[in-house]
């Protein structure tokens, strides 16, 4: 996980954002399971 | 969207840190999503189908009344592939055997898709549109015109020019015995009919010698397989480059050499062109390396493999649903577990199929690319 670069955008009270934003970061390769849990038929 | 719901596929989950995993652990579908607070946790609880945006949003506020615009939080994750609206009715487009019978590909396509939906079955009936050739029924053709026809592809037209021999039968999974001697686009129809009757099939025995000849059969159809290796594989594949982009239809083709397996994805105005990559690869290789294409050592696995790889190629062509990795070849080495190809070059200046003119203007219109184009847009951020 790296979630120091991609911190929610907090409400400061001094610079108000136009919006609200979120940042869903899609998981780098590295990142997600290489473990084989495969299932269904 | 009436009534959101995270996709079951995607139910996320919360780290001790208040990171949200959501769409599971695979690549190209899974995110993580900061949220000290605990904003897009409460809004993503809450999204579970039984609520109205309204109503999520009022209930954001009141368990974060420190948030000062709920709304964005709700509409930003409301437009991610990872919801659903489980207000949609499914569409009058596809009948109740159909739904049943395509259940899968339907829980498989919200699962891929990186394009929020309504109900969920648009996909599908793109595919029940579609009208696809199959050219050449050996061993990836079958396996593909197979894959095509039980993912409901709307139309197939099945073409080969020979009789079912007992030694293509180690692999070519649409005959049995009793078929030796027949044609294959005749065997290859009968088959195919059983195995989806909810969709049209056809086929003709006839050998395509000519470019002229393929824009012939092309004519009037949304894409091509190209299964077919005669005349030797460059020529038809090369044949097969020009006429889909003169008709302006996207193909996938597909082959192997003993366990290497590759299938190539071309659509017109985007990316690479066959005769691009190929002359990519030439230049790559040491000069006078002689090109290898293999003897004709082929088993059922490798045969099913590239079959299927053509189709899925094809399902992303023709619906965008996977994005298709347009404009690259790739494959699979049955025989080295990390050796995976991806083949890219990008294309070649003035090339007559795919590059720019001396104008900068693109060649080939690409009206049939452009929501996957805007599906690939969306990839890097939902
Ligand atoms: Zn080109």
């Amino acid at each position: 996980m790296n979630t120091n670069e991609h911190e929610t955008e907090a409400v400061d009270e001094a610079v108000v954002p136009a919006k609200t934003t979120i940042t869903i970061r899609l998981l780098d390769k590295i990142e997600t399971t290489t473990s084989s849990n495969s299932v269904g038929n | 969207m009436r009534l959101p719901r995270v996709k079951f596929e995607h139910r996320p989950h919360r780290y001790e840190d208040g990171t949200i995993r959501i769409g599971g652990e695979i690549y190209g579908i899974a995110a993580e999503i900061a949220d000290p607070y605990g904003w897009a946790w409460t809004a993503l609880t809450l999204m579970d189908g039984t609520r109205s945006l309204d109503e999520i949003i009022e209930r954001l506020r009141l368990a974060h009344p420190e948030l000062p615009d709920p709304e964005s939080i709700v509409e930003q994750l409301a437009a991610t592939r990872y919801v659903e609206d489980a207000a949609a009715v499914p569409p009058a487009g596809l009948s109740e055997r159909e739904r049943d019978r395509y259940s899968r590909n339907h829980a498989f396509f919200r699962t891929v898709d990186i394009v929020p939906r309504g109900h969920g079955w648009e996909t599908q009936l793109r595919l029940k549109s579609a009208r696809v050739v199959v050219l050449g029924l050996g061993g990836t053709g079958c396996h593909a015109a197979w894959a095509l026809a039980a993912v409901g592809v709307g139309t197939i037209h099945c073409v080969d020019p020979d009789l079912v021999e007992l030694s293509n039968l180690n692999r070519q999974v649409l005959y049995g015995e009793g078929d030796v001697g027949r044609p294959k686009a005749e065997a290859a129809v009968a088959r195919l009919r059983t195995v989806n009757s909810d969709i049209s099939v056809t086929g003709e025995r006839r050998h395509i010698g000519s470019r002229r000849e393929l824009d012939e059969l092309i004519a009037g159809y949304d894409a091509l397989a190209l299964c077919a290796d005669r005349p030797t594989g460059h020529d038809i594949r090369v044949w097969a480059n020009r006429a889909c982009a003169a008709a302006g239809i996207p193909w996938a083709g597909g082959g192997y050499n003993g366990p290497l397996v590759t299938v190539g994805c071309f659509a017109p105005g985007a990316g690479a062109c066959y005769e691009c990559l190929s002359s990519g690869e030439e230049a790559r290789r040491h000069p006078g390396t002689p090109v290898d294409l293999g003897g004709p050592g082929v088993i059922a696995t490798s045969a099913g493999v590239s079959g299927q790889l053509v189709a899925h190629a094809l399902l992303g062509l023709l619906t965008g649903v996977p994005v298709p990795p347009v404009g690259t070849i790739q494959g699979v080495n049955l025989i080295a577990a990390d050796h995976h190809v991806w083949v890219r070059h990008p294309p070649r200046p003035g090339c007559p199929v795919c590059g720019t003119r001396a104008d900068g203007s693109e060649h080939n219109s690409m009206h049939r690319m452009t929501e996957i184009d805007a599906g690939r847009a969306n990839r890097t951020r939902p």
